[in-house]
C-alpha cells in the first residue's frame, strides 16, 4: 500500500486515557481486513456479518465513528449477500486504517 | 461493585473493563459463555453485563440459565449492537433489567450500572443507612444497632455485616466477600472469611431463635436469610451440606 497523502488522512481525536488501548484496537481492525477478504472469497457472509457487527459496536466507543459506520454497512451488506458492496467497504476500512491519524487529547 | 462481563470482542471488553475499573468497580471478564456460566456456578457478583451475540451460547440463553440457577435477583444489563425494537423487547422479557445499544458511551454505561445496583439494594452509599428488620446500619458513622442497642464491631466485621445485610437472601461467594470487604484477590485464604462470619453470627445473634440464619453453603459461600415462622420450624436448607452445583449447558 502506498503512502497516503497528508491531505486525505483522517484525523480522529481520542481521549488521552485510552492511549494504551487504541493500538490494540487498531491492530484488531487491521487483522480483520484480512479475515474479511478471506471470508468474502469463500462467500462466508455469516463471518462478514459477525465481524461487521462487532466493529459497529466497538468503533465509536473508542472515538472511531467511521469504523462503526463501516461495520454497520458490512453487517447490512452481508445480510443481503452483496459481495461487491462488502468488498468496497473492506477497501474503505483498509484505506481508513492506513491513513488515520490518532490525536490524543 | 463486583461485575461479571461477558463480551467476546476483545476491543469492546478492553474498553468496558477500563471504564469500570476507572469507576472503582472490580470487573471479571469472560469471552465465552460457557466459561462465564462455570464462573456463575461457583461465584457471585453484584451485576452481570451480557453481550448478546457470542460464539458458543447466545446471551439470552445465558441469561435464562443464570435466572434458573440461583442468580434470579442479580441485576443484568444487556449490551448489544442489535438495535431493533423487537430485540430490546426480547431481552427485557427474557429477564434483563436494562439494555444498552452499542456503541457504548462511558458515562451512560456507568450511570445505568449505578441505577441498577441502587434499585437492587446492593449499592454501598456512604451517607445512607440500611434498616433490615431489627438492625439499623449507619454506613457513614459505621455503627450497627439492634433494636436501638449499639453492637461493637471491628472495622472488618462492620464491613462484612453491611455487605451481608445488603445481600439478604442472596448466596454470596467467599471470593465476592473477600474482594468487597478485604479488597484482596479471591485466590487468597478464605478461612479469614469463615472466621469473621462465625464471629459475626455470634455478635449479631444471627440465629434461628432470633429469626435469622447465616448459612455456609458448601463450595459456594454464605447466605444470610430472614426466617419466617415456617422456616424456623424447618431445618436449615443446605448447612455445610453438599449442595449440587448448577449444570452448565453444553454449546450447540
Amino acid at each position: 500500500m502506498g503512502d497516503i497523502p497528508e491531505a486525505v488522512r483522517d484525523s480522529v481525536v481520542v481521549p488521552r486515557e485510552l492511549c494504551e488501548l487504541v493500538p490494540r484496537f487498531l491492530a484488531h481492525r487491521r487483522a480483520e481486513v484480512d479475515r474479511l477478504r478471506e471470508a468474502l472469497e469463500r462467500a462466508d457472509f455469516e463471518t462478514v456479518r459477525s465481524i461487521g457487527h462487532a466493529m459497529k459496536g466497538a468503533g465509536a466507543g473508542y472515538g472511531f465513528d467511521e469504523i462503526s459506520a463501516i461495520g454497520a454497512a458490512l453487517e447490512a451488506l452481508a445480510r443481503s449477500h452483496d459481495a461487491d458492496g462488502a468488498l468496497a467497504e473492506v477497501r474503505r476500512l483498509r484505506g481508513f486504517l492506513a491513513g488515520v491519524t490518532v490525536v490524543f487529547e | 461493585m463486583r461485575i461479571a462481563l461477558l463480551e467476546d470482542d476483545p476491543s469492546q471488553s478492553d474498553l468496558v473493563r477500563f471504564w469500570l475499573a476507572g469507576a472503582g468497580h472490580v470487573c471479571h471478564a469472560f469471552d465465552r459463555a460457557r466459561d462465564f456460566m462455570r464462573a456463575l456456578a461457583r461465584d457471585s457478583f453484584d451485576l452481570l453485563v451480557l453481550d448478546w451475540e457470542l460464539p458458543d451460547v447466545n446471551g439470552d440463553a445465558v441469561l435464562a440459565w443464570a435466572r434458573a440457577n440461583g442468580h434470579d435477583s442479580v441485576p443484568v444489563l444487556f449490551t448489544t449492537a442489535r438495535d431493533r425494537e423487537e430485540d430490546i423487547v426480547a431481552a427485557l422479557r427474557a429477564g434483563a433489567d436494562d439494555y444498552l445499544i452499542k456503541p457504548l458511551r462511558r458515562h451512560e454505561l456507568l450511570a445505568r450500572i449505578d441505577a441498577l445496583v441502587r434499585r437492587a439494594g446492593r449499592a454501598a452509599s456512604p451517607g445512607t443507612g440500611l434498616k433490615v428488620a431489627e438492625f439499623s446500619i449507619d454506613l457513614e458513622r459505621r455503627v450497627i444497632t439492634r433494636n436501638g442497642a449499639r453492637i461493637v464491631l471491628t472495622q472488618k466485621d462492620f464491613d462484612l455485616a453491611a455487605f451481608l445485610f445488603r445481600n439478604v437472601g442472596n448466596l454470596v461467594s467467599r471470593g465476592h466477600i473477600l474482594e468487597t470487604v478485604w479488597g484482596r484477590s479471591p485466590d487468597l485464604n478464605t478461612r479469614t472469611v469463615d472466621t469473621h462470619v462465625s464471629r459475626l453470627r455470634t455478635k449479631l445473634g444471627l440465629l434461628p431463635e432470633n429469626g435469622w440464619r447465616l448459612s455456609a453453603i458448601y463450595q459456594h459461600g454464605y447466605r444470610l436469610e430472614r426466617l419466617t415462622p415456617h422456616d424456623e420450624a424447618a431445618p436449615a436448607a443446605v448447612p455445610e451440606a453438599a449442595a449440587p452445583a448448577p449444570r452448565v449447558p453444553r454449546a450447540p
